[in-house]
């Protein structure tokens, strides 16, 4: 089943627009589709089944293609697709304009099928994949309006803050790795006592901390996130706000049974996540513009989230999984609204927007759908989840009293900020934008007006919501079961008691906004002077020039430099391992030395002589010719005929070629000073003597049988051939002898472009 | 370089050469030879024609042969290694048939690491002559 769900996942991958009229809902349909498919799949993953696959990949690493579909998966791929259709409808309408729509499409199909890849991959490794997947793509529909520099940099920023937290995030995934010897998921599950015991345990919790806290946005990583408003809406809307940065949250989720239930676990999360949630909720205040409020709230919201799983208890993972999509729903929404809003009048400064509620009905009616399950109003779901949070928040163990506190201070932010947000764009009597609003087709409220009705169904009525999804999604993160019922109306209680008090003084707050905002944004001024962003930069730009007085040092550009480089560093290894092996002690095995060897050796060494101290280049290549046909002749007494055949042609051949070099050369001038003679001839004795070493040494050092042997005996029954060296190198060995010929054409290509790509 | 005897000569040898570079490439199986040894002799006989006469005689397309060459073997490689993997199992892996003879009552093997043996034979004519050329043209050789 799983396979048929890839397929539609992959056809989608790999199904670009083929319309050159951008038609962007027929390929809604794929996730659609998905969509629809796994709403089917919810009775038998309510009743606790798990369907899952695998496909051996690479089992010798313990990398296989294992896919789990359990509740957890499920609402998050239920999220994914769902939201995935309607961002593409909604595409259509807003990407009308932009050149390249259908390289859009493409990424935004590929982004959602490496989402679903990792929400269903069971194996680390695996989830890893689909993570840097999601991240790659982030980063191509951030920088998708390239010839921005702002969007580049954002683009940019955000694909290093990601990696460089999916890097942390392998690390602990492998030492996880280390700690059980299996990547996949569920097997891990089962050894969670062992891995909380660890001594590796908490260095693997703070690197997968590290990769989930930058994915998801939480400080001191939040700054990427309002970056990444550099993209076109609907990739704010689907993967900056529902569902990228979510997947810190997954892991999470995913992984607390593994990893949870520890003093770190319950100190470390929810501290960052509380940071996270009222500082983003803070930061939203003082926002102008409509994607930057939006994106704060997310920051904020991302924190919520990322807090509740930090607490770890039945409830509070509850509240997590009904926030996440109380999120999605309403941010979604919202999103889609600002860039209608933007499309529409041309602006998203909120200074200058106002009384858009008699031009734009429709989407005066989404938003403030949306605002009200942001501020968490009745009957919206968003309420139902706020009591929920707060709930969780009060009976979280050790810190309750201190998660409720900034919990209830964030909530005021929020409803403040849904209040300022509704009235400023909407129903404020003044109007400055560049263009006159007109209603937007079909296609800018399609979308965000079934999530927001979602919301206010859902809201209504929760107890099937409860049953289905999540109910599921929790027994997959406890690993157990359990049963849970939602309700809109709880009773009065302590509870709503609190949701009264965040109201009301929200309310107060929006009221006084004249007053406090200024005082607000003067107090930023002084305490955010230096942006996290800023000195992300600065980072970098010192990084590129370490970088490049590195490469200035290294890269000189002299060849002799290199080489000489290159040979001492080789010879010196060389040398400090032959003392180590202690190379003079070894056996004289030839016992018997032909005239004939001992005269091409004294040929050998004359003309090498020679070569050193010839005072012209043509003769010193003859007799460095000489030394070749000495050598071969050496081999040929050996029998070694397919080796003497080749030495010969190539020093025939090396001895042409250095001629034609040669005689383009001016005459043998003395450039070399004494001293640089001196250093070049230790070096050379350097090489020398270390070849020698090897070789005088190599025959007496036996790690293991020689394979010769096995070659000399299979060569005729296994090859069909009689010449061994032939055999080897075709039929053994073939692989090696690709690897030289790939090495000689990249020496050909090498010596090609140095000719001829000379700088002009 | 204009000697005459050389002149003469590159015309005969040239096809001497690659003669005996086709029959060590096909007999290297069993006996000395084989496809680079016999890639280093065509590869020299190529470039007779060029180094006794001048690189304007190959009128300029001379890269163009070459890299026609190194099309031709890194095929038949990558066509040697394919073929093992798609009926043995593993990549490069030996796939062989056998021919009967048409003259003799000897059969005649045949099997990929022939076809890879051709295929190392043109990379290194290749080679040989890609760059044996360009530092001719590079210099204007007469």
């Amino acid at each position: 089943m799983i396979i048929v769900l890839f397929a539609a996942a992959g056809l989608a991958l790999l199904m670009p627009c083929k319309q050159n009229t951008f038609k962007s809902w027929i390929l809604a349909l794929f996730p659609f589709g998905v969509f629809i498919y796994l709403l089917f799949l919810t009775p038998l993953i309510a009743d606790g089944n798990t369907i899952s696959f695998s496909y051996p990949w690479m089992p010798e690493i313990g990398l296989n293609l294992e896919f789990s579909l359990d509740g957890l998966s499920l609402l998050f791929a239920l999220l994914i697709t769902g939201i995935g259709s309607f961002i593409m409808i909604y595409a259509q309408g807003y990407m009308k304009s932009y050149a390249h729509t259908r390289r859009f499409c493409f990424y935004l199909l590929i982004f959602t099928g490496s989402m679903v890849g990792l929400v269903l991959a069971g194996n680390l490794i695996l989830l890893y994949v689909f993570w840097e997947l999601t991240g790659i793509t982030s980063f191509l529909l951030i920088g998708f309006k390239h010839h921005e520099e702002k969007s580049r940099k954002a683009a940019l920023q955000a694909l290093l803050v990601t990696s460089f937290g999916g890097l942390m995030m392998i690390s602990g995934f492998v030492l996880l790795g280390i700690i059980t010897g299996t990547y996949n998921i569920h097997e891990m599950i089962g050894q969670a006592d062992v891995i909380t015991q660890h001594r590796l345990y908490l260095p693997a919790l703070i690197l997968i901390l590290g990769g989930a806290f930058s994915k998801s946005a939480q400080f001191p990583f939040h700054f990427w996130l309002p970056g990444a408003m550099q993209a076109p809406t609907p990739v704010s809307a689907f993967l900056h706000s529902a569902t990228m940065v979510k997947v810190g949250i997954y892991l999470l989720a995913r992984l607390s049974p593994v990893l949870g239930g520890t003093t770190e676990w319950e100190t470390i999360i929810p501290l960052f996540g509380g940071a996270t949630m009222l500082l983003g909720a803070y930061l939203a205040l003082t926002q102008r513009d409509l994607k930057a409020i939006l994106a704060y709230t997310t920051i904020s919201a991302l924190g919520t989230l990322i807090l509740l799983i930090g607490i770890n208890t039945k409830l509070s993972i509850e509240a997590a999984m009904i926030f996440l999509l109380v999120h999605a729903f309403y941010k979604g929404t919202l999103f889609m609204v600002a860039g209608s809003i933007d499309k529409q009048t041309g602006t998203r400064d909120i200074d200058k927007l106002g009384n858009l509620y008699k031009k734009m009905p429709i989407t005066t009616v989404v938003a403030v759908l949306a605002l009200l399950s942001m501020a968490g109003m009745p009957p919206m779901l968003g309420f139902v989840s706020k009591e929920i949070i707060y709930d969780a928040k009060m009976q979280a163990p050790h810190i309750a009293g201190f998660v409720t506190f900034f919990g209830v201070v964030s909530n005021i932010f929020m409803v403040w900020v849904s209040l300022f947000f509704g009235y400023r764009v909407f129903f404020r009597k003044t109007y400055n934008a560049p263009k006159l609003p007109h209603k937007g087709t079909f296609h800018f409220w399609i979308g965000p007006g079934i999530l927001a009705l979602a919301g206010l169904i859902l809201g209504m009525f929760p107890y099937q919501l409860g049953e289905n999804l999540i109910e599921p999604a929790l027994s997959a993160i406890r690993a157990r079961e359990l049963d849970i019922k939602l309700k809109l109306w709880h009773g009065f209680n302590q509870i709503l008691m609190l949701s009264l008090v965040t109201l009301a003084s929200g309310f107060i707050l929006f009221l006084l906004r004249k007053k406090i905002i200024p005082v607000i944004r003067k107090i930023n001024r002084k305490l955010f002077s230096v942006q996290l962003s800023d000195v992300f930069f600065g980072f970098l730009d010192g990084i590129m020039h370490i970088a490049k007085k590195n490469t200035q040092l290294i890269q000189h550009g002299y060849h002799r430099f290199y080489l000489m480089v290159l040979f001492l560093m080789v010879a010196l290894l060389g040398w400090f391992q032959l003392i180590n092996i202690r190379f003079w002690e070894f056996e004289w095995t030839i016992e018997e030395v032909s005239i004939l060897t001992i005269g091409v050796t004294v040929i050998i060494l004359v003309s090498a002589i020679f070569t050193i101290l010839s005072r012209s280049r043509m003769a010193a290549i003859i007799s460095m010719g000489v030394t070749g046909y000495g050598i071969a002749l050496i081999y040929m007494t050996f029998s070694a005929i397919d080796l003497a055949i080749t030495q010969i042609l190539v020093e025939t051949l090396t001895v042409v070629i250095f001629v034609l070099v040669i005689l383009k050369l001016p005459q043998f001038a003395k450039l070399s000073s004494r001293n640089t003679k001196i250093r070049d001839a230790i070096v050379a004795l350097l090489v020398g003597g270390f070849m020698t070493g090897v070789a005088l040494k190599a025959t007496h050092l036996e790690f293991s049988k020689p394979i010769s042997e096995y070659f000399v005996e299979n060569s005729l029954e296994k090859g069909f051939g009689s010449n061994v060296v032939n055999v080897i190198l075709v039929d053994f060995r073939a692989l090696d002898t690709l690897g030289e010929i790939t090495v000689l054409m990249i020496a050909a290509l090498g010596i090609v472009a140095l000719l001829k790509m000379k700088p002009k | 370089m204009k000697t005459k005897i050389l002149k003469l000569a590159s015309s005969v040898l040239k096809y001497i050469f690659i003669m005996v570079s086709v029959w060590l490439l096909l007999r290297g199986h069993n006996q000395p030879g084989g496809g680079f040894i016999g890639g280093l002799i065509a590869g020299s006989a190529l470039i007779f024609k060029p180094l006794a006469f001048e690189i304007e005689s190959l009128k300029g397309k001379s890269s163009k042969q070459a890299v026609v060459y190194l099309i031709i073997g890194l095929t038949s490689i990558l066509v040697s290694g394919i073929w093992g993997g798609f009926t043995g199992g593993f990549f490069l892996d030996g796939v062989w048939t056998e021919i009967p003879g048409i003259f003799t009552e000897k059969t005649i093997k045949l099997g990929t690491p022939l076809l890879f043996d051709i295929g190392i034979y043109f990379t290194v004519i290749g080679f040989l002559f890609l760059i044996v050329t360009s530092m001719m043209e590079e210099w204007s050789w007469k």
